[in-house]
């Protein structure tokens, strides 16, 4: 039995839409999609759920459009609300019955959030840990929003004539497909990093509850950077600055890991440009190395003397995007001080001082879709 | 201990900022998708229960109706055999009734072996002058002696050489008539002789 899921994240100036379908632990990527918002929607994009009409009107227009022109599924589809507009509460409760356990958060969120809770739209998630009795406590997550922002979001996308399946966050996301590829061995304490084309994002997780997170706006490291050593001293002084205020006045155990994810996940450099400056090991969380692993497995599932694993779920491309995405892939290009772009040389070799990311590079785009991809992981 | 307790204790790992009432109507989507699917499900068993059946009362007619086929066979085959039972029994009865006819038959033989003989006897036996025979039979044992005298006394005489022979126990003189024939008179006679 197989069922098809859509995600879209619509991210300041981006729309990013995949589409997949789970079909028993199999995930089959079937399309995805990055486009940019024409100009008149970008002015409102920004601050999209306080809009005038007319903003929100252009986006709808450029998702039916999308769905169009791309035959997206309209089945189950899946969104986030921007994460200016959602308010995140930690606590902890001992385990009680489902029920009563709806009940205590609810008293939790009407305590911490500033809005009367028929104003607010919430949910949660939640751990269990084990505590010193050797009973467990939850671990919550609440996650707050005002009811307008999150109706606006349903009737933008109504005007797109699509019937929203769940709005998330895109933390969730990035939290759910860190879960999915790593599961209980990405580490006690450790930090996600997602570049994105004009934003990053910084998650912090504890005990795997997210313990912190903070957007960095409007920082454009494609743009705004020379070079990959540059935007690696950015990104770097980013992380530094983030876990600085995160342990002030805090004794607690150093963080493991970074994980990291979007638009230079791939790039070594990078990642060893921001573990020697946060001497943090840095791992990367990428469509592309999912796509790799799940070929290894399937190659494993082959050979007869190492078929003792257990069924991990795996993630494909399917047959006609496989087809495009290898069509279609272009050869890595340089950006330079100047910013000119010329083509690699022959030998093939990327030079140090590059920035590899190219818009138009179908591989390029999917390593910017895992937080949409992370709505659909687990579902 | 408790690594394996911790792994039966699901997270959950999901939100939905939806407005309650989509939230709402999607639970009851499901709701009325989840009631549809045992709906469709439940016709499903029926149907196939109903094909199963019917397939049943198919095969179970097949059977009653080749099993009534044997018994026609067996009926069929029953007055056959009743037919020749019957017919074994008509021939013994056949066989025994001509059985039966034949030693009357032969009894008859006998008897009238034992007649001829008698008749002979009678042929043979002298008679008077005036008389003579015109016919001897026999009817139920008994014969009848037709025959023709010019007297009454030679039918007299006759009479009584019969029952000096003692072949008969009784002789009776059932009828006697005068006959004229070209201007001679004569009569004749019958006699009833019993054994």
């Amino acid at each position: 039995m197989s069922k098809t899921f859509t995600a879209i994240i619509i991210d300041y100036n981006y729309i990013k839409i995949i589409e997949a379908v789970k079909k028993n632990k199999t995930y089959i990527i079937n399309n995805f999609s990055l486009d940019r918002l024409n100009q008149n929607s970008i002015n409102n994009t920004t601050n999209y759920a306080n809009s005038k009409n007319i903003g929100q009107d252009l986006i709808t227009e450029e998702i039916k459009k999308i769905f169009g022109l791309k035959q997206f599924s309209k089945k189950n589809v899946f969104t986030v609300l921007n994460d200016d507009y959602i308010n995140t509460y930690n606590f902890s409760l001992p385990e009680i019955p489902e029920p009563d356990l709806s009940k205590a958060i609810e008293y939790e969120v009407k305590k911490k959030s500033p809005f009367p809770i028929s104003q607010i739209v919430y949910d949660y998630i939640y751990v269990y840990q084990p505590n010193e009795d050797g009973r467990y406590n939850l671990l919550i997550t609440a996650y707050t929003a005002k009811k307008e922002y999150s109706e606006q979001l349903v009737n933008l996308f109504a005007g797109a004539e699509i019937k929203l399946k769940s709005i998330e966050s895109k933390t969730i996301g990035l939290y759910n497909a860190n879960l999915f590829i790593y599961g209980n061995k990405a580490g006690l304490h450790y930090l996600i990093i997602d570049v994105n084309l004009i934003s990053i994002k910084i998650i912090i997780i504890y005990k795997n509850t997210i313990i912190f997170e903070r957007n960095i706006e409007e920082i454009n490291i494609i743009q705004n950077t020379k070079n990959i050593n540059e935007a690696g001293e950015i990104i770097g002084a980013e992380i530094q600055k983030t876990v600085d205020f995160y342990y002030a006045g805090k004794s607690i155990e150093p963080i493991e890991k970074i994980y990291l994810s979007g638009v230079y996940s791939s790039s070594g450099m990078l990642k060893n440009i921001i573990s020697n400056l946060t001497n943090i090991s840095v791992e990367t969380m990428s469509i592309i190395e999912l796509l790799n692993n799940s070929t290894d497995d399937n190659d494993k599932k082959t050979d007869k003397n190492k078929n003792n694993d257990k069924a991990k779920p795996l993630i494909k491309l399917s047959s006609k995007l496989n087809k495009k995405i290898y069509k279609k892939k272009l050869p890595a290009k340089n950006i330079y001080n100047t910013g000119d772009v010329i083509d690699i040389e022959t030998d093939n070799q990327i030079l140090s001082n590059s920035i590899p990311y190219d818009e138009n590079n179908l591989f390029d785009i999917l390593d910017v879709m895992l937080p949409a991809f992370g709505l659909i992981l687990g579902k | 201990m408790a690594k394996s307790l911790l792994k039966n204790k699901k997270n959950k790992t999901r939100i939905n900022l939806l407005p309650l009432s989509d939230k709402q109507n999607i639970a009851k989507r499901n709701k009325a998708i989840f009631y549809l699917i045992v709906l469709i499900c439940y016709i499903f068993i029926l149907a196939g229960y109903d094909y199963l059946i019917y397939n049943d009362i198919n095969n179970k007619r097949v059977v009653i109706f080749n099993l009534n086929q044997k018994l026609e066979i067996i009926k069929n085959n029953n007055i056959i055999y009743t037919t020749i039972h019957k017919a074994v029994l008509n021939k013994e009865k056949i066989e025994t009734s001509l059985k039966n006819d034949s030693s009357i038959v032969n009894s008859l033989k006998s008897l009238k072996t034992k007649e001829y003989k008698k008749f002979i006897e009678i042929i043979k036996f002298p008679m008077p002058k005036d008389i003579w025979l015109n016919s001897l039979s026999s009817n139920n044992g008994n014969f009848l002696i037709n025959g023709n005298s010019i007297s009454f006394s030679g039918i007299s005489v006759y009479i009584k050489n019969l029952k000096k022979m003692k072949i008969f126990k009784k002789i009776y003189l059932s009828g006697i008539e005068k006959k004229i024939k070209k201007g001679n008179n004569y009569y004749t006679f019958n006699l009833e002789c019993k054994f």
